[in-house]
């Protein structure tokens, strides 16, 4: 506590605000006068037990039910992880950090995402296997404010960029019209600690990637819910607008890749195997089965919006099929084998309004399930998986059809829990429900205004 | 009579679906659904929702949206539906307009019957409280099903008892809406709203 204190001195702290996310990935926590934040510790908080249990409008679920939830309304915690204790930098007395819902008793609850995937990793690393994984944030940055968006109903929505109309990528002068967004975005990555590695212009007009450094799952995902929310901010003191909905209209949507790779606890990789021609260890061939294998019930974790499955598109970078691929593009698992250094799986599925927790722990969860079942790999897609016939391996594209392979899918339900992957479910069956139930437009070809009321700042 | 609908229903279609299905099952409903073979569709005043009802000798097909085809589109308010339905092509179809007019009104559900069958369908449906009691105020009668360890009550008039309790709403619409009232807790409030939820939209 006295390093605390010394660390908080040192930093000029006077306020913390806390931050963990709930299933639909939205941020949750409270400002705390730093003497309130130490005296809380190590239990944290206590908040209504609705913050874990609402969707993107704050509405609570009210047609599902978790053993977790208190039966007549009342509290959970947001216990601090003071290894996530960083400053602000952009504010000279504000202090952030990281949590895990629990319940009074300090036990972490089932609905946490940062939860969920502690269980995962944990047994991970029971088994002797240690991630490492990054992401790929693709967003959209607008010339207008959030205010101006909300006010205009999204209309006339100019991009910031957009040199190149047609839709081009690496775009240089694209790249320099973004450049004051992103240089303040960088600034403040660095302030806080985090790593990157670049950005670039990408396909859509006003698109950017930003590419962070590989670290292991959870302060991964921790990097990711805090960029999101520093690319917010930094939309809202620059006044332009940023989003990570997952599809505006045009022809290429925003997807949030993820790369990962296992290592032992020496650090040497575990997927990479000289003696075989392809490289690949048996372990990375039984890891893959097993992501492919439940890649249609992973579906929904990593689309988890109505607006996510208008990525899905023929020959529009999003993976239509359960495939992998040797260094491909097209398939969901892009297999990169040249190196141990280099050896990894590209997942190229997940919707940029992704939970990043779920996302990692539900692709550990079908790698894990691949090894303990000691699956066989399928036999690999060779060339472009666009266009191909409809077949068993198409993929769900709407959210009620994703929703239904999730809940089906034995191995995801013996390796997340039942009730966290039927509870999970039924809230995309809300969405659904809502998006039809509450004037959307359905038969529109193109992000409806609901949508955009419902995701655009806060996914 | 055979219901079926299109290949991922919308809500909409799921619920009307639901409808016919538990119409079909009351004596005298089949004869009506005979006679309105053809093709109507239900257009919502207020929302882009709608469904195109297609019946043929043996079948009534559901789908979403408004079938170019289709003989009458009746626009109405689906919170509402008695509420001043417009008919387009009553001129041309009068007859028709008459008969898919008596399809739609569906046969009344007894709330206590009602309440009874779902009680036997889904007392044993994750969280469900030990049992229900619901008193209808119109008619100042009370019934029980289940066990007496804190039953949930519930009480209102006839008709919204046997809406929330034949799956036409979900419990908790018409708590908000006012139209039940009673002692629950919230954990059976919730669970009761995904039962009436799930019957509304004809899921397993």
């Amino acid at each position: 506590m006295d390093d605390l204190q010394d660390w908080m001195d040192q930093h000029h702290i006077a306020v913390v605000r806390t931050h963990a996310t709930n299933l639909e990935g939205t941020g949750i926590g409270k400002h705390l006068k730093r003497d309130k934040f130490l005296s809380y510790l190590p239990k944290g908080h206590g908040m209504s037990d609705m913050a874990m249990a609402m969707d993107h409008t704050g509405a609570p679920h009210m047609t599902m039910w978790h053993h977790e939830r208190e039966a007549n309304l009342g509290d959970i915690y947001l216990r601090p992880d003071l290894d996530t204790l960083i400053y602000d930098g952009t504010d000279p007395d504000l202090g952030h950090c990281i949590g895990d819902l629990t319940n009074a008793a300090g036990q972490p609850l089932e609905l946490c995402p940062r939860s969920i995937l502690k269980k995962i990793t944990n047994r991970m690393s029971d088994a002797g296997y240690q991630a490492s994984c990054t992401f790929e944030l693709e967003f959209y940055i607008f010339q207008e404010s959030f205010n101006d968006l909300r006010a205009a109903k999204y209309r006339h929505m100019t991009p910031i960029s957009a040199v190149q109309q047609g839709g081009g990528i690496y775009n240089l002068r694209n790249a320099f019209q973004v450049k004051p967004f992103m240089k303040e975005l960088v600034k403040r990555m660095e302030w806080q600690g985090i790593a990157w590695e670049g950005w670039n212009d990408e396909a859509g007009a006003g698109q950017v990637e930003l590419n962070l450094c590989p670290l292991p799952p959870i302060q991964m995902a921790d990097t990711v819910v805090r960029v999101k929310q520093m690319v917010y901010e930094v939309g809202c003191d620059l006044g332009h607008a940023a989003t990570f909905m997952a599809n505006l209209g045009s022809s290429f949507g925003s997807g949030m890749h993820m790369h990962h790779s296992l290592h032992n606890e020496a650090g040497e990789s575990l997927f990479y195997d000289a003696s075989k021609e392809d490289s690949r260890s048996e372990l990375m061939q039984q890891w893959t089965a097993g992501i492919v294998d439940t890649l249609p019930g992973a579906v929904s974790f990593l689309c988890p919006t109505v607006n996510s499955y208008r990525r899905f598109k023929q020959f529009a970078a999003v993976p239509m099929i359960q495939s992998w691929g040797d260094d491909n593009k097209s398939t969901a698992l892009r297999l990169l084998s040249g190196s141990a250094k280099a050896s990894r799986i590209e997942h190229r599925l997940a919707a940029a309004d992704v939970n990043p927790y779920l996302a990692l722990a539900v692709t550990f969860a079908g790698g894990l399930a691949g090894v303990e079942e000691n699956l066989p790999l399928a036999p690999e897609h060779k060339g472009l998986a666009w266009g191909v016939p409809a077949s068993a391996k198409d993929l769900p594209i709407n959210i009620k059809a994703a929703a239904e392979r999730t809940k089906k899918d034995t191995l995801l339900n013996n390796m997340l829990g039942e009730s966290l992957v039927h509870y999970w479910a039924k809230t995309r069956e809300a969405e659904w429900l809502a998006f039809h139930a509450e004037g959307a437009d359905t038969a529109s070809q193109t992000p409806t205004l609901w949508e955009y009321q419902r995701y655009f700042e806060l996914v | 009579m055979k219901v079926t609908t299109e290949y991922h229903p919308t809500p909409l279609v799921r619920v009307f679906a639901t409808k016919f299905k538990a119409a079909l099952q009351q004596p005298g409903y089949a004869a009506l659904v005979t006679k309105g073979q053809g093709k109507f569709s239900l257009q919502s005043q207020t929302d882009p929702q709608a469904i195109t009802v297609a019946i043929n000798s043996n079948e009534l097909h559901l789908s979403s949206g408004v079938d170019s085809s289709s003989d009458i589109v009746i626009h109405l308010n689906f919170a509402k539906p008695n509420a001043s339905p417009q008919i387009k092509g009553l001129l041309r179809h009068p007859f028709y307009a008459s008969a898919v007019g008596k399809l739609l009104e569906f046969p009344e559900v007894n709330w206590a019957d009602a309440l009874k069958q779902l009680w036997d369908q889904h007392k044993n449906f994750p969280g469900m409280p030990d049992g229900i009691t619901a008193k209808s105020t119109d008619e100042d009668r009370q019934l029980s099903v289940g066990g007496s360890d804190e039953p949930v009550y519930l009480e209102g008039n006839a008709a919204n008892l046997a809406e929330v309790f034949s799956g036409g709403s979900t419990l908790l619409q018409l708590l908000f809406e006012g139209k039940i009232k009673g002692q629950y807790r919230f954990q059976h409030v919730v669970v009761l709203s995904d039962v009436t939820l799930q019957m509304m939209l004809g899921e397993d």
